[in-house]
């Protein structure tokens, strides 16, 4: 039982870290597509040695202490960061349960989670204190405004967040992820049931990983590197890690929630073998995730970021009103519509 | 390993709080706090009540604590202030220290840990065991685990499939019942109590605009 666990935990967080370090390369070539240019193509094949050269110089770089700062907090923020981000993961189901030699095994780390959904809320709350902390403790102007700006948003966005949830909760009648899927698989994908819930949840994801359009916490032409700016070298990689582990985990999240997760319609009535089924399963999952991510690369290099007060404006006056109605009209579509 | 597991949150939570009670630096009491919540959060997991662990985590970590680290954020060179630790009120301190402890250890002595066991002939029971006497609440996979679920099945029939679950028994349905059944009241005028302060909150914190920023405000936002 541990023992499996543990082999869960090192397969998790290898293909993860590895994605993320492919993740930055991949960011790098679509920004490079969307403005005609080459992009990386220098280190190894292809530029495919890039993530390793990367991670190399930052680890060589020199960790500078500003003199200014709060030691402990600030050398504790990335790992709060970093630790949020890799945490919800935990309870992630890529794919169905597979069987091995007359015994099943759930691909998630811990599976039959009953709060699941709660779970990722409370997680995400934490979150905001890796952000405020880094920037309150650097004893700089520049993050302690990235870092006020970040927690302002987050916490408004998350509002947001929990309301496009409470839509799939009253959909799918449970908090555990592994049902949320089979109540999709039964019923159809969240997407099409929810389509408001969705967009509600898509747009608070951006808000909450501090994507562009909402990268306020970092904007560069007004506060130099954000919440970020006195940090170098590894506590520096480790944010950086923490931004791209929190994409991934935003991507699972919504494909869990919203497109059925390993679920790929019409397979199972073709007559393959389970074994097949499942790997296919595992496959359309991480498809579904890279598609996330492409479109949250995509929108990056598309849209200018928003002023704070337009942020503040469309989070509170905008979003959080459609999340509230959001809940009517769900409630109104499972009483009339799915009886 | 659940013992080593407990102790490890058990001395999350207590070293928390002592950095909270005894910093200096005000900054580091507040943020010392987040330890205490969370290990807090680890021990309700434990005791198998997972929902109020996530609540714990939501209402104190992600609300409280984050509005406590605010203020002491946005006051300016907090970090200075040197927090007197008065002397005059010890023999109060510890008088009042020494009766919740008194109150703690009555609750915890005079509580009955009921867990379901299967007796020889393959029925499972209901036993009740006194953390006096028999096994301590921490020892064993089995507090309290069906005590919520068994006490309410007769009531309301908990579904099967929560109840079966491996490791933790579900807490959420059970409570969510309860809140729109048994305890609709006293749900509904609690958050009218929570909108009201939130008003309350509102109206202190804000500030009437004068003729000139209002018609600032006014121009600014057309």
């Amino acid at each position: 039982m541990v023992v499996e666990a543990l082999i869960k935990i090192v397969i998790v967080l290898l293909t993860v870290l590895t994605a993320v370090s492919y993740l930055v390369l991949l960011e790098r070539w679509i920004s490079a597509w969307l403005q005609d240019r080459i992009g990386p193509n220098r280190t190894g094949p292809l530029g495919l040695f890039q993530p390793l050269a990367d991670v190399l110089k930052l680890l060589l770089k020199e960790d500078i202490e500003p003199s200014q700062s709060e030691k402990w907090i600030h050398w504790l923020a990335p790992v709060i960061s970093i630790t949020v981000a890799f945490s919800v993961l935990a309870i992630i189901p890529f794919g169905s349960a597979i069987i091995l030699s007359g015994k099943s095994y759930s691909l998630a780390i811990a599976s039959n989670v009953n709060i699941g959904v709660l779970y990722i809320i409370a997680l995400t709350s934490v979150g905001v204190y890796g952000i405020t902390l880094a920037g309150w403790s650097s004893g700089s102007k520049y993050s302690l405004l990235g870092g006020l700006r970040s927690s302002a948003q987050m916490i408004s966005y998350e509002l947001t967040l929990g309301l496009g949830l409470v839509s799939v909760v009253m959909l799918c009648g449970t908090l555990d992820l592994g049902g949320i899927i089979q109540s999709q698989i039964a019923g159809g994908w969240n997407i099409i049931r929810a389509p408001l819930g969705f967009m509600l949840f898509l747009i608070s994801s951006f808000a909450e990983t501090n994507r562009q359009p909402f990268d306020l916490p970092e904007a560069e032409p007004e506060l130099v590197g954000g919440y970020h700016t006195e940090y170098s070298s590894m506590k520096f990689a480790l944010f950086f890690l923490a931004e791209y582990a929190n994409m991934i985990t935003a991507s699972a999240v919504m494909s869990v929630l919203f497109l059925g997760g390993w679920h790929v319609p019409f397979l199972n009535t073709l007559g393959m073998d389970p074994s097949l089924l499942a790997v296919l399963g595992i496959l359309a999952f991480g498809l579904k995730i890279f598609a996330f991510i492409f479109f949250f690369m995509w929108v990056r290099w598309s849209i200018p970021r928003f002023r704070y007060d337009q942020l503040m404006n469309l989070g509170w006056k905008v979003l959080l009103p459609l999340g509230i109605i959001n809940i009517v009209i769900t409630a109104l579509e499972k009483t009339y519509l799915l009886h | 390993m659940f013992d080593i597991i407990f102790y490890i949150f058990g001395a999350i939570t207590v070293g928390g709080a002592l950095v909270t009670a005894f910093a200096r630096n005000i900054v580091y009491a507040a943020f010392s706090l987040l330890f205490t919540f969370f290990g807090i959060a680890g021990l309700y997991i434990m005791a198998n009540a997972d929902f109020l662990a996530v609540t714990q985590l939501l209402v104190y970590v992600g609300g409280i604590l984050i509005l406590l680290i605010f203020g002491v954020m946005l006051t300016s060179r907090i970090g200075t202030v040197d927090i007197r630790v008065g002397t005059g009120s010890r023999w109060v301190a510890g008088i009042m220290a020494l009766g919740l402890f008194a109150i703690l250890c009555a609750a915890f002595f005079g509580t009955a840990a009921t867990h379901t066991e299967k007796s020889a002939d393959g029925k499972s029971q209901v036993v009740t065991s006194w953390a006096t006497h028999a096994t301590r609440p921490w020892s064993g996979s089995k507090w309290n685990q069906d005590a919520t679920t068994e006490a309410l099945k007769p009531k309301y029939g908990a579904p099967d499939e929560v109840k079966s679950n491996e490791g933790s028994s579900g807490t959420s349905v059970e409570i969510g019942t309860l809140f729109l059944t048994d305890y609709l009241l006293p749900f509904e005028v609690i958050s009218v109590l929570i909108l009201v302060s939130l008003l309350g909150a509102t109206m202190i914190a804000r500030k009437e605009p004068t003729k000139e920023e209002e018609a600032i405000a006014e121009s600014v936002s057309v």
